[in-house]
């Protein structure tokens, strides 16, 4: 085998390897299953956040808020709120859900467990 | 090697970097996914999820929402899978008041007009409209950030849409705040029901079931009703709407042999007593418990 031939082959492999990752990345890639909250893409972790501001608003119960955010990670609740609240602002989220966010964050940042 | 055998080398290396890339693409360990949908959770957080869909919608009445929230779990029957979890929870001893929540959902999505787009379609349909940024376009936005580009939304990506170049765009702001729908109204609401009918059946597919139908005042079944079953030592709470392949306005219940049941509905405005499964012969003699069907309507 000529050394151009070598040439051509291992260009050929890489171009299929190109091929391969892209089919495994982006038209195919890997599902994952049973994951947990806290892998959320920051969209949904915001808009969980945002349900648990809601359920706060009527229930006023902080306790139950931190146990909810929780799932979220390992983050203090105030900090997870804190960030949701972030994202809410800077995706235009409406001024009613902002509040909402807001309130939940200022009820954490002063519990005391 | 042979320089005449031809081009088939070229082929021969594609196919092997095909499958490397493929290999390394799938196979690659990675620590932690990142990045997911709530269609990925666990079953367990999947149920704390939607709870959580349900306890919103309780409190705001905004089924537009509470469905484009279901979407995001990609289940082929969301209402299915709130009958599922309420079942869970009753079977766990969840307190009723949770199991409501549960059930107020799933008979709000029951009973809105057909005519209402659902969002149903999951991560490979087209997103439904998402009143999460539902800013209006009169109001200004306390923000100081600048207005997104519009991008196209995507089924797996409601309020985010998430193109390579950018880590968090929005979708527009909605052309109008009214997009926030009503809490829609029941087809229960009202009156007690009261009995229509009351038979009993022998079927040894089914044995000692209690089957219960509730029909409104239009004669449209009634999804998330509570009932209540009660007999010396024991007391179950069960719903309608969580069997919609039979009937949205339908529940059952397994009857044990030799016990008198009360069933009460309507907060306890009617109460059927005295139900105690009938006995029922099989083709070779043997005795089988019967069922006991009951048929409730609203005036």
């Amino acid at each position: 085998m000529t050394a151009k031939r070598w040439f051509i082959f291992i260009l050929s492999i890489l171009a299929g390897a190109g091929l391969g990752l892209y089919y495994g990345w982006v038209i195919s890639p890997v599902e994952y299953i049973d994951t947990i909250p806290s892998t959320l893409r920051a969209d949904y972790k915001a808009d969980y956040s945002l349900m648990v501001a809601e359920v706060f608003e009527s229930e006023k119960d902080v306790e139950a808020a931190v146990r909810r955010l929780a799932l979220l990670g390992s983050e203090p609740p105030a900090a997870i709120a804190s960030a949701a609240l972030e994202f809410a602002r800077q995706n235009g989220y409406a001024p009613a859900d902002i509040q909402l966010l807001q309130d939940l964050t200022l009820a954490l940042q002063v519990w005391q467990p | 090697m042979n320089d005449h055998r031809g081009p088939w080398f070229i082929l021969t290396g594609l196919l092997l970097g095909i499958g490397i890339g493929i290999g390394i693409a799938w196979g690659m360990p990675q620590a932690q996914p990142v990045d997911t949908s709530p269609a990925s959770l666990r079953y367990d957080f999947k149920d704390e999820y939607r709870y959580m869909i349900a306890a919103a919608y309780a409190i705001s009445g905004d089924l537009g929402r509470a469905q484009a929230r279901l979407a995001t779990l990609n289940e082929s029957d969301p209402v299915q899978s709130l009958g599922e979890q309420a079942q869970r929870m009753l079977a766990q001893n969840s307190s009723i008041e949770r199991v409501r929540i549960l059930a107020n959902l799933s008979e709000a999505i029951q009973s809105q007009p057909q005519a209402t787009p659902s969002p149903q379609g999951g991560a490979d349909s087209p997103s439904p409209v998402t009143p999460l940024n539902e800013a209006s376009p009169t109001l200004e936005l306390p923000t100081a950030t600048p207005t997104p580009e519009p991008i196209e939304a995507t089924a797996d990506s409601r309020f985010t849409p998430t193109p390579t170049d950018t880590p968090f765009p929005t979708l527009p702001p909605l052309p109008t705040a009214t997009l926030r729908p009503t809490r829609t109204a029941t087809s229960t609401p009202g009156a007690p029901f009261t009995l229509v009918n009351q038979s009993t059946a022998c079927d040894p597919q089914q044995p000692g079931l209690l089957k219960v139908n509730l029909q409104n005042a239009l004669g449209q079944p009634a999804p998330g009703q509570e009932l209540v079953i009660t007999w010396f030592g024991g007391e179950e709470h069960f719903f309608t709407g969580f069997k919609n392949e039979i009937s949205p306005g339908y529940a059952d219940f397994t009857l044990a042999s030799g016990i008198e049941y009360a069933l009460s509905l309507s907060e306890g405005q009617t109460r059927i007593t005295g139900l105690i499964a009938p006995s029922c012969t099989g083709e070779d003699g043997k005795p089988y418990l019967g069922s006991i069907l009951l048929e409730f309507r609203q005036p």
